[in-house]
């Protein structure tokens, strides 16, 4: 499907995730996508929310790898949604296929998708693809939500 | 068996085994090996489904260079281009010739490849359903209306149809991107319901179903009436929320709506990120709704402003 005047390419991607193998196959997906250049990885939790704590402005599309040493992906997500500056951005969960369980808590806590590992190109083209209208909806509605002023 | 024809047309021997291995994977049976000095006239000669097509090829011919002469003789003939150049300027020169896609040669490579022909396969699947001449005259043009609603239940009787399950949508530009496991239960397809086959999906969908009827209930299941009741219940509500951006997750006991529209917070109408979290009474009380909603209304009575059930629950916004 064709390209927007939000593109993929300009997405700025933080990938979180402590297999270096899977972020390899991501980075390398991403860059067939035309995203290499911006994307960033670490390798944990608590470097992430460090790293976005310095970050001039807030990355566009998190991925987020459920099972890591230290912080697991569950508490980066709830400290993200707890935090004005990056409640917006949508965070897409990194799990196995089977992991239903894990699916739903990560729903719960405020993930705004997710993709089975090992990562499928397509998945990631569609979830690209999805942040690329978010952002431009979001965009339309001037950063902050915008009142209707209409009474619900 | 998809009834697809697939020409490769590719820099050697191996290359085009290994092509065809992986485009066998996604079933496809029909995969001709064309040689490239025969490869204008063959694609003239025979019918064929798709082509793809080595940038790097034997002789001094490059793709590009075989890729325009194709174009004379079948100017509609998608074309997926593969080459090992690194640079953009082949990727660039390949899309203004109309390549439906552009593979860099990789580790896996291969894979992309056939997961293109695979969704070539599911649109080529949906065109045998839903010929042309089905699209019965008279159809009430609110059903063929491209929002939410009518879109999704189009979606949903596909899946319908094909016994799709644990299904994962995204909206993307020009349309749906679905995820979602085969019948047998052993593969995951993605399928891409683009914008252009919505009409005759919808009047597809409008000419098979009386709008009181009910599909039998499923036990057990968290959609007891399967996809299309669910997904235009859905529909109707982004809708109503002035919805963009959508996706919808099916896990086993829950169905999650996100996307961003507006939403109701103290009082006050605001737009921003949306996300329901729907579990089976939920969802039974949205399709109720549904069918309420659409059941004749008696003469005098008002129509009810939708704003939407009480059950969806809104996490974020």
């Amino acid at each position: 499907m064709s390209s927007s005047a939000l593109q993929a390419t300009t997405l700025r991607i933080l990938l979180i995730d402590d297999d270096p193998d899977h972020v390899l196959l991501i980075r390398r997906a991403l860059r067939d996508l035309g995203n290499e250049r911006d994307v960033e990885s670490l390798s944990d939790g608590e470097e992430a929310l460090a790293w976005l704590d310095v970050a001039p402005e807030p990355p566009d599309l998190i991925l987020l790898d459920i099972n890591m040493p230290g912080l697991s992906g569950f508490e980066v997500l709830s400290r993200l949604r707890a935090d004005e500056r990056h409640k917006r951005v949508p965070v897409v969960m990194l799990t196995s296929s089977d992991a239903q369980a894990d699916i739903a808590r990560a729903y719960e806590l405020g993930a705004s998708g997710y993709i089975a590992k090992p990562s499928h190109y397509q998945d990631l083209r569609a979830v690209l693809g999805n942040t690329v209208l978010y952002w431009s909806a979001m965009r339309r509605f001037a950063g902050p939500e915008q009142e209707t002023g209409e009474c619900a | 068996m998809s009834g697809l024809h697939v020409a490769i047309i590719a820099e050697s021997g191996r290359q085009y085994r290994q092509l065809a291995g992986a485009i066998r994977g996604v079933g496809v049976e029909a995969i001709h090996d064309v040689a490239v000095e025969e490869a204008v006239r063959w694609l003239d000669l025979r019918p064929c489904d798709v082509c793809v097509l080595s940038h790097e090829l034997p002789g001094k011919r490059t793709g590009l260079d075989l890729l325009l002469d194709i174009r004379k003789h079948c100017p509609d003939l998608p074309v997926i281009m593969v080459s090992r150049a690194g640079s953009d300027r082949v990727a660039v020169a390949a899309f203004h010739a109309d390549v439906i896609d552009y593979v860099p040669i990789s580790r896996g490579y291969e894979v992309a490849v056939a997961s293109l022909i695979g969704q070539l396969k599911v649109t080529s699947r949906i065109d045998q359903i839903l010929p042309a001449q089905i699209i019965p005259a008279g159809i009430d043009q609110a059903l063929m209306r491209l929002t939410y609603q009518n879109r999704l239940r189009a979606v949903g009787r596909h899946l319908d149809l094909y016994g799709f399950r644990r299904i994962y949508i995204l909206e993307v530009e020009g349309g749906f991107v679905v995820r979602a496991t085969a019948a047998d239960g052993r593969e995951t397809e993605t399928l891409e319901f683009a914008d252009q086959h919505f009409p005759q999906l919808l009047a597809s969908c409008a000419a098979a179903r009386g709008e009181g009827e009910r599909h039998w209930p499923v036990p057990g299941s968290l959609l007891p009436t399967g996809y299309e009741d669910f997904l235009r219940a859905v529909g109707y509500e982004l809708d109503q929320r002035a919805a963009e951006a959508i996706t919808i997750s099916e896990l086993d006991d829950l169905a999650v709506v996100s996307g961003v529209g507006r939403v109701d917070e103290y009082g006050v109408t605001r737009f921003g990120p949306l996300q329901w979290l729907l579990r089976r009474p939920d969802v039974e009380r949205l399709l109720d709704e549904a069918y309420r909603r659409r059941a004749p209304v008696p003469a005098g009575s008002v129509a009810r402003a939708g704003r939407g059930p009480a059950v969806l629950r809104r996490l974020t916004g």
